[in-house]
């Protein structure tokens, strides 16, 4: 290197120089040293080594921390570069783990959770932000916010403040139980955040020890949405991964049994286990075992005196009742149970109302187990009603529609729905339009799916949810008398109501443990009458002229979704139409000769018509794609979307072998229909009025698609 | 959720930065050890990649290392920074040694008495990062290393502070009571010197 041995005074020079140099453009530099160094050539060439090896050296040497050099770089230091510095990890679970980091933007402390690789690899990342941003808009006392998440290289992850305290279940595992006072203040507060989340629409799912924070003495509860989300993005594959959402000793039967639509009272039913917890030491059932979870789905918990004498009676009571085992005799809402803490009078007469619920296996505490138990388990599916997850306050979503001056062409189902804008999906309403898309009416109902017109013309049945309800019954809508009428008034999510022939009868779905079940209901009666009960799902989408069948569609094949024809009587179903690809949403012709469906059997969906009751010479309808026709009252036209355009073509359907001809396919308006499996509008006999779920938008004519 | 407790064998360390500061010429030995014990064993369980290889950060060693020994969470600025000094020294001593192991092994030689454990090379793939060059020769690094210090002591302790104990340029700035900016420039000096020198 150098000639003369360097000493550190030298050095000095030199360090110094090539600061210089360093602070010169490069192609000064050469001057700048040579001035610098004078006659001393040794110095010289020694800074002009040194500014070689600067020109030579890679922007990243050293700059990789060397551990991480020798290593290879920990994917998430990588991914959280710039914004999040790790500096340990604090806690640990089966899902996650959680670090405290450095908030490098805002220079705060701050706790990052990240999902389990293999959980990471089977949700939808996008799908699960996507989710668990509207949980960010929870702001409350109690409620552990959200900062940030994010998504990279297979990682997901998100951002909450660190929080100095412990969680609940550090502190069960130092004393035990609680103090009485204590235990419930801080249910009180928990009930009190899960009041405000419900508000928002949203369950949290996964009430557990482990997820409430003690700061200060008070309790902060985390992870809200995350259940969900990840239930959504990840849906049935998570299951796969072994992983249960929801923790068995705090989950409600219905919640076990893999219910597809939950409401606020699995967290009621987390919270009262909870509680117990906290008051007795032990929670109320150790679901650690198939026999366990059978236990739980039947029998009542120890009472908490038998653990604990000092438990005041309206504690005992309210833990009871939120451990019901039937959703609909639990407390309505997080707020009541936190009431009913307090407030000796009400919970004595609420114990009093039902005083053997609590104590008497019958079968009507027992949640139904038509799917094997071990659903519990499994995990929790997500199917055709997924966007039926969050259920949510009957906050009117209907803003009255405005026509224009002109009346016409501007016609708009106006936005509807803005007011719900934080989870889109539940932005609908339900309007009647006539054939240019203008809006005749707008029928109030929360969350409206599947309307039908009745075979007069007067009524609309379709499913919606009710006030300060949490499951979707069939409501029943007079157009002339401009009455409302709920038809159904259990727990199940009952939506596709299909019109008997005389109209005085409807056939609906009925949520079940793992699907979908059909049901009746005369309209003059007040029982509803289980019709089919199989496994898998069964929706209906028609009810023939002649009343003797329904036309049902069907995942039980496992094999994609199948149109069945159900007799009216209850006796077997046969199929229909049953291919690997999915076949639904059939509608019979008027004479019922022909019958028209969607499947994806060529690779997307389209709409063809066939023969009825058998197949024989399919034909395509939506040469563009296209699903879920509809017919007119006479059979000669068919109704179909084709993304956000209802199609009307004509049709002359041939005899006998001759070919159905599809004509004049015309583009009536545009809307943002709410498309789905589901059939999620229909047509009047006369094809002069449709009823239709919408996501809001402005529908237009658009005279230059029709031909 | 724990913060990790001490253990009962470790004098706290509180107490030897103090009688360090006090001039006490046994502490830094004494601290030494203890850092370099517990750094060497929060090194290894991060080069097996327990705890899911998400976090894998010198300082997320160094700071637990801090928590684990000194158990407290409001330890004065000034004791942290004499800390890392030290733990920055150590993560140089721990990361050389588990580098001249790997040499030593591959060499089929004996394995020298100071090992990480159970390393299993094979299961650590090195990620490429956006400007990953070659992975730095670690043994001649710290050779060099050793002539510059004889050089520029201060400039050998910054490449300790941020290439072994990964810390932030505020943070040596802290640690070596000079401006951030020196010691960005010292940085960059630093780096080309060595840059030289390993090239040789």
């Amino acid at each position: 290197m150098s000639e003369r041995p360097m000493t550190a005074e030298r050095w000095r020079a030199v360090d110094t120089i090539l600061r210089g140099a360093l602070d010169c453009a490069p192609d000064q530099r050469a001057d700048f040293v040579r001035d610098a160094c004078g006659t001393d050539e040794t110095l010289r060439k020694e800074v002009v080594s040194l500014l070689g090896a600067h020109d030579a050296m890679a922007t990243g040497f050293l700059e990789q921390p060397a551990v991480i050099e020798q290593i290879g770089a920990a994917p998430l230091v990588q991914a959280l570069a710039g914004r999040y510095e790790i500096e340990r990890e604090i806690a640990h679970g089966g899902m996650a783990t959680v670090y405290r980091a450095r908030d490098v933007r805002h220079e705060r402390a701050v706790a990052i959770k990240v999902m389990r690789d293999e959980i990471a690899a089977v949700v939808g990342a996008e799908r699960f932000l996507e989710e668990i941003r509207v949980t960010a808009l929870l702001q409350h006392p109690h409620i552990l916010p959200l900062f940030d998440s994010g998504s990279l290289g297979g990682l997901l992850w998100y951002v909450m403040p660190l929080v100095e305290g412990e969680t609940l279940r550090s502190r069960l595992m130092r004393d035990g139980k609680l103090p009485i006072d204590e235990a419930v203040r801080i249910a009180r507060e928990m009930a009190d955040a899960l009041e405000h989340a419900h508000g928002h629409g949203i369950v949290h799912r996964d009430i557990k020890p482990e997820n409430v924070l003690l700061q200060g003495g008070h309790a902060l509860v985390a992870d809200f949405g995350i259940a969900l989300a990840l239930e959504h993005a990840g849906g049935e594959r998570l299951t796969r991964t072994g992983l249960t959402l929801g923790t068995p000793q705090y989950m409600a039967p219905e919640q076990a049994a893999g219910a597809r639509v939950l409401d606020a009272r699995v967290d009621v039913y987390a919270l009262g286990a909870v509680l117990y917890e906290m008051v007795a030491g032990v929670p109320p059932f150790v679901a650690d075992s198939r026999e366990a979870i059978l236990r739980m789905l039947r029998e009542p918990p120890v009472a908490l005196a038998t653990h604990r004498a000092d438990v005041p009676a309206q504690v005992d009571a309210a833990v009871r009742r939120a451990l019901e085992k039937r959703p609909g005799d639990r407390f309505e809402s997080a707020s009541a149970l936190a009431a009913a803490l307090v407030e000796p009078t009400i919970a004595s007469s609420l114990s009093e109302e039902m005083p053997r619920a609590a104590t008497a296996p019958s079968a009507r505490g027992v949640v139904r187990t038509r799917v094997a138990v071990f659903a519990a388990i499994g995990g929790i599916g997500v199917g055709l009603a997924s966007g039926w997850g969050i259920a949510h306050s009957s906050t009117p979503i209907w803003t009255t529609a405005t026509n224009s001056a002109d009346g016409a062409r501007q016609n708009s189902i106006a936005d509807a729905g803005r007011s719900m804008r934080v989870a889109s999906r539940d932005g609908l309403s339900l309007v009647v339009v006539d054939r240019t898309g203008r809006v005749l009416r707008a029928i109030d109902a929360n969350r409206p799916w599947t309307p039908r017109f009745s075979p007069d013309g007067q009524r609309v049945a379709y499913g919606a949810f009710g006030a300060g309800r949490s499951s979707s019954d069939i409501w029943v809508t007079d157009l002339v008398a401009g009455t409302t009428q709920r038809i159904t008034d259990d727990d199940a999510d009952s939506n596709d109501p299909q019109w008997s022939p005389d109209g005085k009868t409807l056939a609906y779905s009925v949520s079940a443990p793992g699907g979908k079940d059909l049901a009746t209901r005369r309209l003059s009666e007040s029982t509803a009458k289980a019709f089919v009960a199989r496994n898998g799902t069964q929706f209906p989408s028609d009810w023939l002229h002649d009343g003797r069948a329904l036309i049902v569609t069907d995942d039980a094949s496992g094999r994609g979704l199948d149109i069945l024809v159900q007799p009216a009587d209850g006796s077997a179903a046969k199929t229909y139409v049953a291919t690997s690809a999915d076949e639904s949403a059939g509608r019979v012709s008027p004479d019922e000769h022909w019958i028209a469906y969607t499947s994806n059997e060529e690779g997307r969906d389209n709409v063809y018509v066939d023969t009825y009751p058998r197949p024989s010479q399919r034909v395509l309808v939506s040469p563009n794609g296209g699903v879920h026709p509809v017919w007119r009252g006479d059979g000669k036209e068919l109704y179909y979307w084709r993304g956000d355009a209802l199609v009307a073509v004509q049709l002359e359907p041939g005899w006998g072998p001759a070919p159905t001809k599809v004509e004049g396919e015309t583009v009536l308006f545009r809307a943002r229909y709410q498309g789905n499996v589901n059939t999620m509008y229909d047509a009047s006999a006369a094809g002069d009025r449709f009823v239709i779920v919408t996501s809001g938008g402005t529908p237009n004519r658009s005279p230059n698609e029709g031909n | 959720m724990a913060v990790p407790t001490p253990p009962e064998t470790a004098p706290a360390i509180t107490e030897l930065l103090h009688a360090w500061k006090e001039g006490d010429v046994r502490a830094p030995e004494a601290l030494a050890r203890l850092v370099y014990a517990e750094l060497r064993r929060r090194a290894a369980r991060a080069l097996r990649r327990e705890g899911e290889g998400h976090t894998l950060q010198p300082t997320a060693l160094v700071h637990e290392a801090w928590l684990r020994l000194d158990g407290q969470h409001d330890a004065s600025w000034e004791s942290r920074t004499q800390f890392f000094a030290v733990a920055a020294q150590m993560m140089r001593r721990v990361l050389v040694d588990h580098a001249r192991t790997r040499r030593a092994l591959k060499r089929g030689g004996a394995p020298m008495q100071v090992t990480l454990g159970e390393v299993d090379r094979a299961a650590v793939t090195p990620a490429a990062g956006p400007d990953t060059t070659d992975a730095v020769d670690l043994l001649a690094l710290d050779d060099a290393l050793a002539r510059l210090a004889a050089l520029d002591p201060r400039k050998a302790r910054l490449v300790e502070l941020r290439y072994f104990a990964g810390l932030s340029i505020p943070e040596c700035a802290a640690a070596l009571g000079i401006s951030q900016a020196s010691v960005g420039r010292e940085w960059v000096v630093a780096r080309i010197w060595l840059r030289r020198e390993l090239e040789a």
